[in-house]
């Protein structure tokens, strides 16, 4: 390739900083940003420790027949962008719930406006794996919603 | 600093000659960037479709509810949202074809690929949580906005070097994550609890995923059937091959057995825990499996012979 003398070009400075740069965006949610990563940056920590027990919160809606269905666990009918969407808030009203001990729910939200029959807040906990194999957790109505 | 730099870019050699140096090596280079831009038009046909792990375009027109913008798409607020979903596929199908025509005459076109697929990413980032699977290929759209000018007297091992760097981010990023992961274990050691080396590690990794997808995987019911020692050997074994990742970015004669292996273990992975990381795995499989440094030749059987030559000569 003609002997070319390639050390110090401004492509190789270019793309050492990009490297450098890869890495400090990649890094600096975890310990400076409060976890939120910046895509297309991704935390490395991802399934770095096993799970334990769980202790989640779910929406339990009972309709007019008295058919119950959790709005979450084992509801075939959202679509992904649905549970991504469902887990994230009901993550958040866990986190609420866990501080305050208190929730108050908007039946007029966005997590609610679609639901018709009763619905009520749910902590649900349990082992994954049992919860997987053989279906079985535990449940404590935390309040009726609407 | 600069030092370390130049210690980084003067190491990378095979038979005694810098890798940056081969012209077979850019030839294969510039045919795995052309395979690139066609993945990335690839992943635009299939954001059209409805057969993929991709959200589909009118799931996200129905979902404007639910839009939790990402600091890349908080500006799709101030347009109608179909209009602003409509212009990001758009834009994204018209970048991706530039890309494959046009990726090696023009930093701009570069530029817009990657300013396409990075949209295309925020958007179906902006429901609740971010999307993993594309990361990589989204960087590796970044980084080829860095690709020489043709002009230039250093054009090939510029190209070269661009290659490089992007391999080095792939398996630097594998790396921490196994540190990460042995943080993890040695934390859940101290305390006493379930952890990489319990019998049912994996079976809760893979549990937990399946409870938030609502999916099974195909090994899950074995993992849960037949708890043993195997269970944790398969775990840690993959916390290796993270681990020692980076050590495999100078051993360049190794890059493409050691791709195989990263290959096999996202298989793995997505058989039992579940995580479907395929687009990651075209980027391991273009500049890992098929790297263009080493040998002249694809043959990872010969790989193996050169290696063990190596080492008996050693």
């Amino acid at each position: 390739m003609d002997g070319l003398n390639y050390s110090g070009t401004k492509v190789q400075f270019a793309v050492s900083m990009m490297i450098v740069l890869y890495f400090v965006l990649a890094f600096y949610p975890k310990y400076f940003g409060g976890g939120q990563e910046i895509i297309p940056f991704s935390l490395y920590n991802l399934y770095s420790m096993v799970p334990g027990d769980y202790n989640k919160m779910d929406l339990l809606v009972k309709d007019d027949c008295g058919v119950e269905k959790y709005l979450f666990y084992k509801n075939k009918d959202l679509n992904s962008i649905e549970r991504k969407y469902y887990l994230r808030k009901l993550n958040d009203i866990r986190n609420i719930y866990n501080s305050r001990k208190h929730i108050d729910l908007d039946v007029d939200s966005e997590i609610l406006r679609d639901i018709e029959g009763e619905v009520y807040l749910v902590k649900m906990t349990g082992d994954y794996i049992k919860t997987l194999d053989e279906g079985t957790f535990d449940t404590e109505i935390i309040t009726r919603i609407k | 600093m600069r030092k370390i730099f130049n210690l980084f870019w003067s190491k990378p050699s095979y038979g005694n000659q810098s890798i940056f140096d081969t012209n077979h090596s850019f030839e294969k280079g510039y045919f795995l960037i052309s395979l690139f831009y066609f993945f990335v038009l690839y992943l635009c046909f299939q954001s059209f479709t409805f057969n993929s792990q991709l959200p589909s375009w009118s799931e996200i027109i129905n979902s404007q509810a639910y839009f939790m913008p990402q600091w890349g798409s908080g500006w799709l607020t101030i347009l109608e949202w179909p209009s602003a979903v409509r212009f990001v596929y758009i834009f994204f199908l018209i970048t991706a074809l530039l890309g494959v025509v046009f990726w090696s005459r023009s930093r701009i076109i570069r530029a817009l690929v990657a300013l396409g697929l990075f949209q295309y990413l925020s958007l179906i980032s902006s429901f609740g949580y971010a999307d993993h699977f594309l990361t990589m290929m989204s960087f590796a759209a970044i980084m080829f906005v860095l690709l020489p000018n043709k002009k230039t007297k250093t054009y090939k091992p510029d190209f070269l070097k661009v290659i490089f760097g992007l391999q080095a981010i792939i398996l630097t990023t594998y790396s921490i994550s196994g540190i990460y992961k042995m943080i993890g274990l040695a934390k859940q050691l101290k305390r006493g609890v379930s952890s990489a080396l319990s019998s049912n590690g994996m079976t809760l990794h893979s549990s937990k995923t399946s409870y938030f997808s609502g999916n099974e995987y195909f090994l899950q019911n074995y993992l849960i059937d037949y708890p043993g020692y195997w269970i944790p050997t398969l775990q840690v074994g993959g916390i290796f091959i993270e681990l020692l990742s980076i050590f495999f970015l100078f051993k360049i004669g190794l890059h493409r057995i050691w791709g195989l292996i990263l290959i096999i273990f996202h298989l793995a992975i997505a058989m039992s825990v579940g995580p479907d990381f395929s687009f990651h795995t075209l980027m391991i499989a273009l500049f890992i499996l098929f790297s263009p440094f080493g040998s002249d030749r694809y043959d990872l059987m010969n790989d193996v012979k050169l290696l063990t030559k190596k080492k008996a000569s050693n």
